[in-house]
């Protein structure tokens, strides 16, 4: 095990997710080379919940990824990246230890809720808790973000920033805060790799719980497809706002996951050399594109140009993912793991 | 996803481009940034125009004195009654309670700024929010 060092000046990292992003930036600013797909796929982040019964805003709960901080949890366990992790109590504790952090020159991961992130989306403040981003220094009462969604550096106001940190509600970040302290000498990727696939196909395939996994995006397709026959137009359009919303737009992600998956079944493809790691890799591309596909097929009723709409296709089109999903992951299971 | 597929529509939620991973013709991924993606523009549009509707309804109940300014801003913040009771920590049967015109008179200063804290605002709006109508 070698200190981690934090590297100067900190270099802009830009990624297609806000944790694994974060995760991938700080650790490549703490002197080592890991890309975003790789810390998405080693800790086994891939999957999908749809929860009927727990509501937001009304609607049921989809979500294309494990729970927030699984990832910084599960590089550590993986990969053997120790980290320095701690959530508060104390508000004020926690902006000290924060502060003091950024005064010896440590750029440090936090949790935060968006809806008091000035720059992020302006008037439409959606409430949601599990935003991860870095921040990289302080210059009187504001702190520089570094946003791996982001493709620059913005400043937060530090009452901003403590009300963020210490949101309360559902997924509640108690000023979760984290950065490498020591990076291993060496890595067994294999060894890795091989644990966090196992444990992607033992949650997606498994045949109990009708609402995770596999099954629950046949559930899922089921209910678009009993939509059809609902008259209640004004609700059906709400939904599908709330469905692509959180598909495609929010950190939850449907296709751009899968593509993010994609690229670390090629990564790890190119370290290990096994050709059904390739052959997945190419499945989940198309995968990808499925479900992006599937939340544009009703683009013009969601666009409240028509009213006419073929939900079947749609509830089709989920199904189909459903069933591409589960081709490739038991053609990962057909690896011989020597 | 390929490189040349990765869309560019023009309008998008977030200030900044967004990453996508995309193939490229070697078949390696590579880091794409998207100018937006409409029907995902839209969802996210139309997401925030039912609340604003539903905030503008709210403003005309409140000067009927049919029910709270809590609510106005509660759908300004975009929350609902479950979602303002799991962001405040008070019971939903309270929460209820204080969206009448009856339990908000009631209300004390501390309650008060737990809620100003979720909904962006602060005490004295609140309180004042109904003679500014």
């Amino acid at each position: 095990m070698k200190k981690a060092i934090a590297q100067k000046p900190y270099r802009h990292y830009q990624g297609g997710h806000c944790e694994s992003g974060s995760v991938s930036s700080i650790v490549n600013n703490y002197g080592f080379e890991l890309s975003e797909p790789m810390a998405f796929g080693i800790s086994s982040n891939i999957g999908f919940v749809y929860l009927p019964f727990v509501k937001i805003w009304g609607r049921p709960l989809i979500s294309w990824r494990m729970l927030p901080q699984s990832i910084v949890k599960g590089v550590q366990k993986r990969l053997g990246i120790k980290f320095f992790i701690k959530t508060y109590d104390n508000e004020q504790e926690g902006m000290e230890e924060l502060d003091r952090l950024l005064d010896e020159g440590k750029p440090v991961g936090i949790q935060c809720s968006v809806a008091y992130l000035r720059y992020f989306l302006g008037e439409f403040r959606i409430p949601n808790n599990s935003h991860m981003t870095v921040v990289i220094g302080r210059e009187g009462d504001e702190y520089v973000i570094n946003d791996p969604l982001w493709d620059y550096t913005t400043r937060v106001h530090r009452d901003d920033l403590q009300k963020a940190r210490f949101s309360k509600g559902p997924n509640a970040p108690k000023g979760f805060m984290f950065y490498p302290l020591e990076i291993p000498d060496t890595i067994d990727y294999k060894k890795a790799i091989k644990k966090s696939i196992k444990q992607v196909l033992f949650m997606m395939l498994q045949p109990m719980f009708p609402y995770y996994g596999v099954l629950g995006i046949k559930t899922f397709s089921r209910m678009i497809k009993r939509l059809q026959k609902n008259q209640d137009k004004k609700f059906v359009r709400g939904l599908f706002y709330h469905i692509v919303t959180f598909q495609e737009e929010v950190g939850t992600g449907g296709g751009g996951f899968r593509y993010i998956y994609a690229a670390f079944l090629r990564e790890a493809y190119d370290l290990l050399k096994i050709p059904e790691l390739l052959e997945a890799s190419k499945k989940f591309v198309a995968i990808g594109d499925k479900w992006r596909l599937a939340a544009s097929s009703c683009g013009k009723f969601i666009q409240g140009k028509t009213d006419e709409v073929d939900l079947e296709k749609t509830a089709r089109l989920y199904r189909q993912c459903a069933e591409e999903e589960k081709e490739a992951y038991l053609l990962l299971k057909k690896i011989k793991w020597r | 996803m390929k490189v040349k597929e990765v869309p560019q529509d023009g309008k998008r939620m977030l200030k900044t481009t967004l990453v996508h991973y995309a193939v490229n013709d070697e078949g390696k991924f590579e880091k794409v940034p998207s100018n937006g993606w409409d029907p995902g523009y839209y969802a996210g549009f139309y997401l925030q125009e039912e609340f604003k509707e539903l905030a503008i309804e709210a403003k005309k109940r409140i000067k009927n004195n049919e029910t709270s300014p809590l609510e106005f801003f509660m759908y300004n913040a975009f929350l609902d009654i479950t979602g303002l009771a799991q962001f405040t920590e008070i019971p939903k049967r309270k929460v209820k309670k204080h969206l009448t015109p009856k339990g908000f008179k009631k209300l004390d200063d501390a309650m008060l700024a737990r809620y100003a804290r979720v909904l962006h605002t602060d005490v004295e709006s609140l309180k004042k929010f109904k003679s500014t109508l």
